[in-house]
């Protein structure tokens, strides 16, 4: 059955063949995550190991996650690295270009909580949850590409299981 | 009067009393100036000078508690030359004069000087925010004892 039997379906026998029925939520839910553009963006020393991770050793394309060099045809975007107050505005702003659904990993400690710069550091922001949404944090300095994956692999189980009065979340902040 | 031989012998003759020979032990010959001597101490090692000095590889700030102080590194291209030449500041309404119409690239090291040790730098052509936000207004990071928005001291 190839793609349908990845989905919740029911078949209905009817004369001359069978159709397949599923909720539209389901559908929309399993084609997101199943095609999770990420942003080209990187900050810091977290970018390499995201250029690694997209690149044909670990190879994202797998997971149907491909770099769009534009926030408006991106889903995901990776925090990869040290978010300053300076560039935290340009952040933002690249956030609010992408079309929602969209969706943000905070990776490694610096984007997470500001990580080796948390103390007696003048420029940098303390997470980047201040300032954006974040569904999944990755540990590390940097994270691994395994890591990175595996932190991509819960946000696909999120998405997965979003409802349909979610989807204005944006919308509403 | 015999022709001085080093560098810093030839500038103190140059300059008497405004210039005077620090020993900073491991690398390379070093003089303390004074503040108001800044320009022209610049265009003579840049024009005047047997050794010019034609390269101004680093220029920087150090707040050394009672004073301030900005280092200039700068180096000559043909006689193989190195010198680090230092001014010292008072930590109330420093201010120093611009050497960017002498030496370019002086230019954005006074600026960041500027913005982190609240150098006043006279006369820069430029002076905006180089490496801080644009609406930074918390005073300059870099000084000893600054705290500000976001600032999370580390515990002993």
């Amino acid at each position: 059955m190839g793609i349908a039997s990845k989905l919740p379906v029911y078949f209905e026998q009817v004369p001359g063949g069978g159709i397949i029925t599923t909720k539209l939520e389901q559908v929309l839910n399993w084609s997101r995550a199943s095609s999770l553009w990420y942003m080209l963006f990187g900050l810091a020393c977290c970018a390499i190991e995201m250029m690694c991770a997209g690149a044909s050793r670990y190879d994202f394309d797998r997971f149907g996650m491909i770099f769009r060099a534009s926030p408006r045809q991106s889903d995901l975007m990776f925090v990869a690295g040290t978010v300053t107050h300076k560039m935290a505005p340009r952040v933002k702003l690249l956030y609010d270009q992408m079309a929602s659904p969209k969706y943000v990993i905070a990776m490694g400690g610096c984007a997470t909580r500001g990580g080796p710069f948390y103390y007696d550091s003048y420029a940098v922001l303390k997470g980047i949850d201040q300032i954006i949404p974040v569904d999944v944090y990755i540990p590390g300095c940097p994270p691994r590409p395994e890591s990175l994956m595996e932190g991509c692999l819960k946000l696909m189980e999120k998405v997965k299981k979003e409802k349909m009065a979610d989807w204005s979340r944006d919308v509403k902040a | 009067m015999s022709k001085p031989d080093t560098v810093v012998e030839s500038l103190i003759v140059a300059f008497p009393g405004k210039v005077e020979k620090l020993d900073l032990e491991p690398v390379q010959d070093a003089v303390l100036i004074d503040a108001s001597t800044v320009r022209d101490f610049f265009q003579y090692l840049k024009n005047t000078s047997e050794f010019k000095f034609d390269y101004l590889s680093s220029l920087s700030g150090v707040d050394a508690g009672e004073h301030l102080e900005v280092v200039y590194h700068i180096s000559s291209t043909s006689s193989k030359k190195n010198l680090t030449v230092k001014v010292k500041l008072p930590t109330e309404n420093p201010e120093i004069d611009t050497i960017c119409d002498i030496y370019r690239a002086a230019d954005w090291f006074e600026r960041e000087v500027w913005e982190l040790y609240g150098i006043n730098v006279k006369n820069h052509p430029d002076l905006r925010p180089l490496l801080l936000p644009e609406d930074w207004n918390e005073g300059p990071p870099m000084r000893k004892g600054w705290t500000g928005k976001d600032f999370i001291i580390k515990p002993e």
